[in-house]
């Protein structure tokens, strides 16, 4: 187990050297010229020079990436060209605005979905199953900023119920102020998001719940605990449904990660002022440390993930042993 | 003990979207078609056919695990889909079932000694020190010894012989009155399956158990079952002392499955009956 976790943890570390590796070079491969947006052209050539030199655009690219990887070691992201901020902490606040938003909405998504799920398993055939995943493979096949656009069409404009965007009404609250994440405000502006996604993202564990679930039934073990007499619904919730779990429970820690990614689109409709949100603005604007500190937390997330996932599956499979 | 009459067994055809369609009927499947026999205590019967003939449907039908289109089965007299409805614990106290697949018919969850110590709990026995006990002595019964070596452990450390014992240890722990076997020895090692085979014969006498056993391999029936029955397209076609069926088979399709047993001795060819060598050309 020891010399596991110790392997596991290597490849870790490798798996997000080359990743941030791979961002470094890709975001220099884009198109735009960060001294452009950064360094005004109307400024004296040598005030130019001199800000290049500043942020060390003047180096050799390789010069550069070695420079980014030692202040990686050290938790520097180095500072925003936009804002002149240092980048952690623009992505802090921002960070946490996701989180509120996607964690509440993905475990709500996979609590109702597992249930759902077997339920539907449970119910195959029957006019209501049929239906349901009819609806669940169209819904996940929708694209989200479309759901997003026509919720907001329906419940924000044509209803009235909801804000349209943003995380609180602009203006209430001064910036980076926590009392605003205590507010009824701030609730009414994340219910509509905190839907459209949790509904969108409910897809995939009900119909994982409920196609490992009907496999399950099938077992015979099912039948033997049939044979036990339990009643039909201890039968399933018992013993297939703690069975069928196990590929759903292990699939939410990596999903989290990528979940966070996908934000970017749940964020951009709604003006969630999120990292998703703050990804876009740097790469639209050639931002190189932001839009790099973010990717790199998103693939943090989903290594770690996947860790947990491997650790997670152990733990709930007593088959599964490590060595 | 065991009173079977016109049991018969039809599907209709799987659903899907079209069929919430108005006007939809589905084909029907005839699995079983007029089944009738009897088994007494301790008597062995075996239900022998190939793939589809309806055996096993029937076997699951017997213990409750499908519910008949028509005809009735009766256990001690009383009958059998009745008392299920009426008290579903008491009716599988009667009535138990050995899988084909050990490695499938054991949740990979639980240890052994859950797997074999939980129908008594379920079934209302509180007291944990006579479960514990009763799970050791029939797993000594099954031949698992020494039981406390198995206890803790989990299917999956389990070889196939070891895994169909629990699975008969689970099945006669609630001391059942009757018991189906289906195909309890078909995924199993030859050296294993004599074992096994010679394990539920035993338990069939001593325990007074009637005893459906299923197979399609003619090869073990002999040591185990008292009577064969012969299923071929969900009826059966022939029934008779184990001896009479194997040596002197009236029905042509009992024929055919006795040539088909494969013999150690390469001098020895089994002819079909001429009936069939004509039907397959």
């Amino acid at each position: 187990m020891a010399g596991y976790l110790l392997r596991r943890f290597w490849h870790m570390v490798l798996t997000l050297f080359a990743m941030a590796t791979l961002m470094f070079f890709l975001f220099r491969l884009l198109p735009g010229d960060p001294t452009a947006t950064v360094i005004s052209p109307s400024l004296y050539p040598k005030a130019q020079e001199a800000m290049r030199q500043q942020f060390g655009l003047d180096r050799p690219l390789f010069e550069q990436y070695l420079i980014y990887l030692r202040n990686l070691c050290v938790l520097d992201f180095g500072i925003s060209f936009q804002t002149n901020r240092p980048v952690f902490e623009m992505i802090q606040g921002r960070l946490l605005n996701t989180i509120l938003l996607i964690l509440p909405s993905m475990l709500a998504a996979y609590l109702l979905g597992a249930g759902i799920g077997a339920i539907a398993a449970w119910k195959r055939g029957s006019a209501a199953e049929v239906s349901l995943v009819f609806t669940a493979t169209a819904l996940q096949s929708a694209p989200l900023f479309w759901l997003g656009m026509l919720a907001i069409l329906l419940f924000s404009i044509k209803l009235d119920l909801f804000p349209i965007g943003h995380i609180v009404t602009p203006g209430m609250f001064p910036e980076q102020d926590w009392r605003m994440y205590l507010s009824a405000d701030f609730l009414h502006h994340l219910a509509l998001p905190f839907l459209v996604n949790t509904l969108y993202q409910l897809c995939f564990p009900l119909l994982l719940m409920r196609s490992t679930m009907l496999s399950t039934i099938g077992e015979d073990y099912i039948e033997l605990a049939r044979m036990k007499g339990l009643s039909e619904r201890r039968v399933l919730f018992g013993h297939a449904a703690r069975n069928a779990l196990l590929p759903l429970a292990t699939t939410l820690p990596m999903i989290l990660g990528w979940a966070v990614a996908g934000s970017v689109v749940i964020e951009t409709v709604f003006s969630w002022p999120g990292l998703g949100l703050l990804m876009i603005d740097a790469i639209s604007r050639a931002d190189y440390p932001v839009a790099q500190a973010a990717f790199l937390l998103i693939a943090v997330l989903t290594v770690f993930g996947t860790f947990i996932a491997d650790l997670l599956y152990g733990l709930l499979d007593p088959r599964i042993v490590y060595a | 003990m065991i009173d079977v009459r016109d049991l018969t067994k039809h599907y209709a055809a799987a659903a899907g979207l079209r069929s919430l369609l108005p006007g939809r009927r589905g084909a029907v499947t005839r699995a079983v078609e007029g089944v009738s026999f009897e088994i007494g205590a301790g008597e062995v019967l075996g239900l022998v056919g190939e793939s589809g003939s309806g055996k096993s449907t029937t076997g699951r039908l017997l213990v409750g695990l499908e519910t008949p289109s028509s005809g009735t089965i009766r256990i001690d007299g009383s009958d059998s889909a009745a008392a299920r409805a009426r008290d579903k614990k008491a009716f599988h106290r009667q009535v138990q079932m050995i899988f084909q697949d050990p490695y499938g018919a054991l949740n990979p969850q639980h240890t052994v000694e859950e797997l074999v110590g939980r129908p008594l709990l379920y079934q209302g026995v509180r007291d944990r020190a006579k479960v514990a006990a009763s799970v050791r002595s029939v797993l000594a019964e099954v031949g698992l010894n020494p039981p406390e070596s198995y206890l803790a452990k989990h299917p999956h450390q389990l070889s196939g012989g070891q895994r169909q014992r629990v699975c008969i240890a689970r099945a006669i722990i609630l001391e059942p009155r009757f018991l189906v076997a289906d195909e309890p020895v078909s995924m199993l090692d030859v050296s294993i399956k004599w074992d096994i085979v010679r394990l539920l014969k035993r338990l069939a006498r001593d325990r007074g158990i009637a005893m459906l056993y299923i197979t399609h391999d003619l090869a073990t029936v002999g040591a185990v079952c008292d009577r064969l029955a012969i299923m071929y397209r969900g009826r059966i076609v022939e029934t008779g002392p184990v001896e009479d069926v194997l040596s002197a088979p009236s029905d042509t399709y009992t024929r055919t499955l006795i040539a088909a047993i494969p013999s150690a001795d390469p001098d020895i060819v089994r002819v079909p009956p001429p009936a069939l060598q004509q039907a397959t050309l």
